[in-house]
C-alpha cells in the first residue's frame, strides 16, 4: 500500500508546492494536525503558522509559512489553500520584523486603529519568523 | 486638390502616429504573455476553494450563515472592474454599459476598481461607495482582501442587500465578455459542474466555523479572478485595437502616397506644358 499522498499548497497567485509526500503537519485552528496517507476526508481552517512537509520517512521536514487558510483532504489528495506561503529560504526576515514592529506600534500609539487587522498582521509576521526559526 | 507639400506633411504625421500604435501593440503583446500565465496560475486556487465550498454545501442542508441568506431589500452594490487606461477599443465602455443597464433595476451604489470606470461613474454623477481603487499594473491580492473585507463589513451592517461583481471574462486576445456575477449573498458560480458525490467530511472545528473562514476567501478568490482576467483582457483588447490602428494607418499612408505621386506628376506635367508653350510662343 502506498505510503505517500499528493500534497498541493496553493495561494491565490500560484501553486507553491505540488508533490508526493509522506506526511504534512499543518497549523489547524483547533491545534496542529499531522496528515499521513489514507487520511479520512477532512476540511479544516488553518491559522497563521508553519507547515511542515516530509517527503520520505527518514528525511527532515521542509518548512513553509502559512498566513491562514484551509486544508482539504479527500481520497489521498490533500489541498492546502493559504493566503500566502513561502519556503523558509524565501522569507525576508527583515521585512517580517519590520511588519511586526509596525503593527505593534500601531496598536500602542493610535486610538482608532483597526485592532483586528493589526493583530492579524502580527500573527502573519510571527508565522514567517517561526518558519525560519528566528530567535528573539 | 491638395498641394504636394500638404500631402507630404500629412503622410509624415500619420507615420509618426503609426509608430506609436505599433509600439503600443508590441508592448501589450509582450505584457499579455505574463498576464495570461497569471490567469492560469490563479485558477487552481479558485477551483479548489469552489470545490471545498460545494462539498460543504452539498453535505449540510441545515447550514445557515448570514452571508448565504437572501434578503428582501433592493439596495445593490456593484463592484466594477475596469482598466486604468484607455486606448483599448471598446473594452472599458462595454463593461460600463453592461453595469449601468443592469443597475437600473436596483437602488445602486458603485465601487469601481480601475481608473476608467471611476471616471465614467464620477462624470455621470453616479453614487460611489468610496473613491474607488486603481487596478494597478499587476493584480494585487492584498487590495482585493481589503476590498472584500470592507464589503462584508458593510453588507453585515445592511448598507446593501446584494453585491454584484462586474468584470470582463478573458476568452482570447480578440474576445472579452462582460460578466455580472452575484457575490453576496454568496452562491456557487456554475455549481452544477462540480462533483459532490464524495463521502461525508469531518469538519474542524465545525461546518459553521469553517464557513466563516471559507466564504471571505471564496469571495476574495472570485474578485481576484475578476481582476486577473480584467488585466489580461485589457492587454488583449489593446493589442487588437492597436493592431487595427496600425493597419488603418498603413492603408492611409498607401493612399496618400498615391495621391502625392499623382500631384507631383501633375505638377511636372504642368511645368513641361508651360515651358513648351513658352518656347512655341518664341519661335
Amino acid at each position: 500500500m502506498a505510503r505517500s499522498f499528493r500534497l498541493r499548497v496553493v495561494t491565490p497567485t500560484k501553486v507553491v508546492f505540488d508533490e508526493e509526500v509522506e506526511m504534512v503537519i499543518a497549523p489547524g485552528v483547533a491545534g496542529e494536525l499531522a496528515i499521513m496517507a489514507h487520511h479520512i476526508a477532512l476540511a479544516t481552517a488553518l491559522k497563521p503558522g508553519v507547515i511542515k512537509i516530509r517527503k520520505k520517512e527518514d528525511e527532515s521536514f521542509e518548512r513553509l509559512s502559512c498566513t491562514g487558510g484551509f486544508l482539504h483532504v479527500l481520497n489521498n489528495d490533500v489541498q492546502l489553500l493559504t493566503d500566502a506561503s513561502e519556503f523558509a529560504s524565501e522569507i525576508d526576515v527583515g521585512r517580517a520584523l519590520k511588519a511586526r514592529q509596525r503593527a505593534e506600534e500601531r496598536l500602542m500609539h493610535d486610538d482608532d486603529v483597526d485592532v483586528m487587522r493589526a493583530k492579524l498582521a502580527i500573527q502573519r509576521a510571527l508565522a514567517r519568523l517561526k518558519t525560519v526559526e528566528y530567535e528573539g | 486638390m491638395q498641394s504636394v507639400l500638404d500631402i507630404k506633411r500629412r503622410i509624415r504625421s500619420i507615420k509618426s502616429t503609426e509608430k506609436i500604435t505599433r509600439a503600443m501593440k508590441m508592448v501589450a503583446a509582450a505584457k499579455l504573455k505574463s498576464a495570461e500565465s497569471l490567469v492560469k496560475e490563479s485558477r487552481p486556487y479558485s477551483d479548489t476553494i469552489k470545490e471545498v465550498f460545494a462539498n460543504i454545501m452539498a453535505h449540510s442542508d441545515t447550514i445557515k450563515h448570514p452571508l448565504l441568506e437572501v434578503r428582501e431589500g433592493n439596495k445593490a452594490c456593484y463592484v466594477v472592474i475596469t482598466a486604468d487606461r484607455g486606448l483599448a477599443g471598446g473594452f472599458n465602455t462595454n463593461i460600463m454599459r453592461t453595469t449601468i443597464d443592469h443597475s437600473t433595476k436596483h437602488d445602486s451604489v458603485f465601487l469601481p476598481i480601475g481608473k476608467k470606470g471611476r471616471d465614467y461613474l464620477l462624470f455621470r454623477g453616479y453614487n460611489l461607495l468610496n473613491k474607488g481603487y486603481l487596478a494597478g499594473d499587476k493584480p494585487d491580492v492584498s487590495l482585493v482582501q481589503n476590498v472584500v473585507l470592507d464589503l462584508i463589513n458593510r453588507y453585515e451592517k445592511e448598507e446593501f442587500d446584494i453585491v454584484y461583481l462586474v468584470y470582463s471574462r478573458y476568452i482570447s486576445p480578440l474576445s472579452q465578455v462582460p460578466q455580472i456575477q452575484r457575490i453576496l449573498p454568496a452562491e456557487l458560480a456554475n455549481g452544477n459542474n462540480i462533483e459532490t458525490k464524495y463521502a461525508q467530511h469531518i469538519y474542524e472545528p465545525s461546518a459553521d466555523n469553517l464557513l466563516d473562514n471559507l466564504i471571505p476567501r471564496y469571495l476574495i478568490s472570485q474578485v481576484y479572478k475578476g481582476l486577473v482576467e480584467n488585466h489580461a483582457g485589457e492587454l488583449g483588447a489593446r493589442m487588437t485595437a492597436m493592431e487595427n490602428a496600425t493597419k488603418n494607418a498603413d492603408e492611409m499612408i498607401a493612399s496618400l502616397t498615391l495621391q502625392y505621386n499623382r500631384a507631383r506628376q501633375a505638377a511636372i506635367t504642368q511645368e513641361i506644358t508651360e515651358i513648351v508653350g513658352g518656347a512655341e510662343a518664341l519661335s
